[in-house]
């Protein structure tokens, strides 16, 4: 990665060679405030090499004692401006830009240097204006040029960009990486034909390339992705074809013609392809689906209307399509073959038991788990776990496990029918076959069994970690997170040296919300001397993170959670900032697609599923200090009374000071990475509790910030349109609400939470509206129309009603069922709770019960009901820590 | 069910996760992107069912040395997902991966001394040598085996490779 680090160091190179003559200097000089007499300008060189250095505070030196003499020089304002930007003394910085440019509108360095300042604010728009207006007085300066062009691109601001990097092809045509950037200025733009214009023009301007080579033959490829994208198939075909011969990534190009071709329905050649790919890879998933798509003559993406590059049918979430008897009978003996062809091959083996039925399954099932069983293949459940869909397949599951086990507890043997009579089996495989056993009953919340299963595994072997961990798994699934733990701690213990085990603690300690035993356990694994929280952050360990943060958020430690929360978000700040390095870098490498795909990525960044995450998470945390505002801490309130405001504020910080320090011990030793590279100090935390992020004065308004991002980047993600219902009505913003409400309706059916938020939002919507909240006519007759619209004529109570009788009522439907009764009804509320109480003999997951329990503590609020509900709920799940007896859990309560 | 296949720059985020629940040394995102953007063939992932990261290798080449050659960067899988060949697949695709499209001479790794099953897996599965001894390579000051395994032994080749390094 050095050469990426380069970045600022021959930033300012260039404007050593813009230094005017020295004749001219001594000429100027009487006239022209702007020029430095020799032993200035000598000075000012110094600091330029020290800039160049990163030695800034030796820089920043210099360029102080040229402004004792000279206040108003620019160009040496504009270079402390720079300087103070790499000290972070922003203000400072911001300061001198501007003298200089008040001395000297014309100078181009201290433009350049404003831009810079604000660049490193990410204020990109007004970056790029003073860029431009740099560029205005020193037209050439390829410094420039280049902070321009990076800008653009980052702002996707494309007709700039294509504009500039234009500028640079025609400045040096000779260069490779000059056309390749204007090339994919094109094609970034979406303008695919001109790019591939360029292209054609690029080849025309070179030698032909005679044998293959990296960088051309990814270019070959990336003109074929255009070519694609522009949507002639068999010109794509044509192309593919032309330029086989020096494309070197040849699985990647017989990726692309296995999908063309079987898009152009000429399935014998791509059958073919999928399994010369296979040969390549056999552990390749989307090859087998594309051969048992090729191979039963299924067209292209049929079924899945909503198929968009780079998705292709090919994928493990695409699901097959329906296959019938003789296309299964010979897709069997196609892989029979293969089995034959490729025995180490594990995909091979798996992919039958994908689309095989009834008898043949089971033969292949029994065939497939005997070697794991033997063994002692920990993984073989969660192998198996994607067929958990089919009911069928999970009944003979069942079926064939437990045969294993009667025939090992009878005669000591796997039912396999090819084995030798009387051929003894090791005790392991009796051991893993129990295993095997507690997953799957586990996975059917059955968990009494597994846990039966699990307890004689145990007493079989004691010392298989894996059994270990799985027992804090059941205990997580059954509903109590201190047992699971304990329980993952104990598999932790068996084995020190192993991190994974380390992590897994850790965050089973997350989920059991002990935050300060995770730190302390996962701080056995990072640099010694260095405080795990800032290790993680600089390794930008979302997942941790994120459930740590979720953990401050259930205990309602919201500063916490919301530090935490910044933590993430900073992450992806950076990750998206460091796209800067490489799109020099990469029109430079050559490998396009993959640059590409980097784009893209980044555009689509805030649909990572981290992301998202974390976004929901300030959301939701806004709005529970919206409901319960965080109050400043009683003992500082007492500590300071009496003092006046400013002695206050200066007494509050300088105590924050002595936490923060008192939080983050000073490292021993500066970390070091694998590469020696030098991890930052810790600075002391301004703020270690998150109290002033907690207490800022308009916290929806924050939370709003977040969900107008996840519109738009997660649009089909039911739980953003709920969360923006609550956060708009809040914010009294109705006209919102409704538009949440449209992007809702389509979920409502199927999803209770769906039905949850629209009925408290039109409920809430006609308090309003009956207690005259929405005063402007037009508005008002909007919302009024469209909750006609959404109700259909229907009041709320009839809509409710026709609602729940529409389907089966799911443990999930019935809560909301019940909590929207008692919202549009509280007298119904005792009838309710009964129905609550009924429903727990049906519920299948203690998860089910938890908001039932909610619903009755806090909003039925009944204790002889909840208490009932508790104590069904206790027998049904006894594991689980919310529903145990009081005394029982006193421990755990806060 | 477990597929194994090339990475892409979408694997990314879950090739990071990964590796920093299974292993000491972690990464930036800029490290992984650094690797997909320079070499997109070379690093291979292993994932679940429901796409899922849990196993991948990153691998890079080393370009500025007479002999160009492949450098396996770090490697992980689950410890769930373990006795199943997933580590030994990995590493053959990028091997294959290297030879084909850089026409690496050889690849080299680094693994700690103490590492008995990573060590195996290296020398006894896929035929890695010793070549050197690091001290204190990690950052708790543990040594490292630098291990390599050549891929070709090219006379002509070796000759104009031994020519240049005399030159340097």
């Amino acid at each position: 990665a050095s050469s990426l680090a380069a970045g600022c160091g021959a930033r300012v190179a260039a404007y050593v060679r813009l230094m005017p003559p020295k004749q001219l200097q001594v000429q100027q000089q009487q006239q022209n405030p702007q020029v430095l007499p020799a032993k200035e300008a000598n000075l000012f060189k110094t600091a330029l090499k020290f800039y160049n250095g990163k030695k800034y505070k030796k820089g920043l030196r210099s360029v102080d004692q040229i402004l004792v003499k000279f206040p108003k020089h620019a160009e040496t304002l504009g270079i402390k401006a720079l300087v103070l930007n790499s000290l972070d003394r922003m203000e400072e910085a911001h300061v001198a830009a501007r003298e200089g440019i008040k001395s000297d509108v014309r100078s181009f360095v201290c433009w350049h240097a404003l831009g810079v300042l604000h660049r490193t604010e990410h204020n990109y728009p007004e970056a790029s204006k003073c860029f431009r207006t740099a560029l205005r007085f020193d037209e050439r300066n390829d410094r420039i040029l280049r902070d321009l062009n990076l800008l653009q691109v980052m702002m996707r601001d494309y007709t700039g960009y294509i504009d500039t990097r234009r500028k640079f092809l025609e400045q040096r045509p000779s260069l490779r990486a000059n056309w390749i950037g204007l090339i994919t200025a094109y094609h970034l733009s979406g303008n695919n034909q001109v790019a591939l214009k360029t292209i054609l023009t690029y080849e025309d301007s070179i030698q032909p390339v005679a044998e293959p080579e990296f960088e051309h033959g990814e270019l070959l490829l990336y003109k074929n992705l255009i070519i694609e994208q522009m949507g002639d198939m068999s010109a794509a075909i044509e192309d593919l074809n032309k330029c086989e011969r020096l494309v070197i990534d040849k699985t990647q190009h017989q990726e692309i013609m296995g999908r063309l071709t079987h898009q152009a329905g000429r399935f014998e050649y791509a059958e073919k392809i999928w399994r010369d790919l296979i040969f390549k890879n056999s552990e390749h998933y989307a090859y087998h689906q594309a051969l048992i798509l090729t191979r039963s003559r299924i067209p292209y993406g049929q079924g899945l209307p909503d198929l968009k590059l780079p998705a292709t049918p090919y994928d493990r979430k695409a699901s097959l399509p329906h296959l019938n008897d003789d296309q299964v009978a010979t897709l069997e003996s196609v892989y029979d073959d293969l089995a034959g062809a490729y025995p180490r091959s594990n995909l091979v083996k798996r992919v039958p038991l994908t689309f095989t039925r009834g008898e043949s399954f089971k033969r292949r099932l029994l065939a497939y788990i005997v070697p794991y069983l033997r063994k002692g293949i920990p993984s073989l459940f969660g192998d198996l776990k994607a067929l958990y869909t089919d009911k069928d397949k999970v009944a003979a599951i069942e079926e064939v496990a437990l045969a294993c086990e009667t025939s090992l507890r009878t005669n000591r043997s796997l039912p396999l029918k090819q084995d030798k009579e009387g051929e003894q089996e090791s005790p392991s495989s009796m051991l893993w076959t129990l295993f095997f056993l507690a997953q799957h009953y586990d996975r059917l919340e059955q968990h009494d069994k597994a846990f039966k299963y699990l307890e004689e595994a145990l007493n079989h072997t004691p010392t298989v970690i894996e059994l270990h961990m799985f027992k804090a798994r059941i205990y997580k699934h059954a509903g109590n997170l201190a047992l699971a733990a304990e329980a993952f701690d104990s598999a932790r213990k068996m084995d020190f040296a192993d991190r994974y085990l380390n992590t897994k603690t850790t965050l089973y300690l997350l989920r059991a919300d002990k935050p300060t035993e995770a730190d302390r356990m996962i701080g056995l694994f990072t640099k010694e001397g260095e405080n795990p929280v800032i290790y993680l952050a600089e390794m930008q360990a979302c997942r941790y993170e994120l459930e740590k943060a979720e953990s401050f958020y259930r205990t309602g430690q919201y500063g916490l959670a919301l530090k935490m929360l910044k933590a993430i978000d900073k992450h992806f700040v950076d990750i998206r900032d460091d796209e800067t390095d490489f799109h020099g870098y990469c029109l430079r490498r050559g490998a396009l697609r993959a640059y590409y795909r980097m784009v893209e990525f980044e555009d689509d960044l805030f649909s990572q599923p981290y992301y998202v995450r974390m976004a929901k998470g300030f959301v939701r945390t806004y709005l529970a200090l919206h409901t319960k505002p965080a109050a400043p801490k009683a003992a500082e309130i007492d500590e300071y009374a009496g003092m006046s405001e400013i002695e206050r504020k200066k007494a509050i910080s300088k105590k924050k000071r002595e936490d923060a320090r008192k939080q983050v011990p000073e490292p021993k030793a500066k970390g070091k990475g694998p590469k020696g590279k030098q991890l930052p100090e810790a600075k002391p935390d301004p703020d270690p509790f998150g109290e002033a992020l907690a207490t800022i004065p308009d916290t929806l308004k924050e939370a709003s910030k977040y969900i107008t991002t996840l519109k738009l980047s997660v649009p089909k993600d039911v739980e953003v349109h709920i969360l923006a219902c609550d956060l708009y009505a809040r914010r009294q913003k109705y006209l919102l609400v409704l538009n949440s409400l449209r992007k809702l309706a389509k979920f409502v059916s199927s999803d209770p939470a769906a039905y949850r938020a629209q009925m408290f939002s039109l409920h809430t919507l006609h308090k309003v509206l009956e207690a005259g909240g929405v005063t402007h006519p037009e508005v008002r007759q909007v919302i009024e129309s469209e909750i006609r619209d959404i109700c259909g004529g229907k009041t709320l109570a009839q809509m409710h009603e026709a609602h729940m009788a529409q389907g089966p009522a799911t443990p999930h439907l019935r809560t909301v069922g019940a909590e929207v009764s008692v919202l549009l009804d509280p007298s119904c509320a005792p009838v309710q709770g009964a129905g609550l109480v009924d429903m727990v003999a049906t519920a299948n997951t203690y998860k089910d019960c938890v908001s039932a329990y909610g619903l009755l503590q806090h909003t039925i609020a009944n204790p002889a009901t909840t208490d009932a509900f508790q104590k069904a709920c206790h027998k049904k799940f006894p594991q689980a820590t919310l529903f145990a007896p009081p005394q029982a859990s006193s421990s755990e309560t806060r | 069910m477990v597929s194994i296949r090339r990475a892409t720059v979408d694997d990314l985020p879950g090739m990071q996760a990964c590796n920093l629940v299974c292993l000491p040394e972690n990464y930036q995102m800029k490290y992984y992107f650094y690797h997909t953007l320079s070499w997109p063939q070379l690093s291979f992932v292993a994932e679940d069912y429901k796409g899922r990261i849990i196993g991948y290798v990153l691998a890079k080449m080393e370009e500025d040395d007479p002999c160009p050659h492949g450098h396996i960067t770090s490697l992980a899988v689950l410890r769930t997902h373990r006795k199943l060949g997933i580590a030994t697949k990995l590493m053959k695709q990028a091997q294959e991966q290297m030879k084909d499209i850089h026409k690496a001479w050889y690849v080299s790794l680094h693994v700690r001394v103490g590492n008995k099953a990573a060590f195996s897996l290296y020398h006894e599965t896929l035929g890695y040598a010793i070549h050197d001894t690091e001290d204190q390579y990690y950052a708790d000051k543990e040594d490292a085996y630098s291990m390599r395994l050549t891929f070709r032994e090219d006379p002509k080749q070796a000759a104009k490779a031994l020519k240049k390094i005399a030159a340097h």
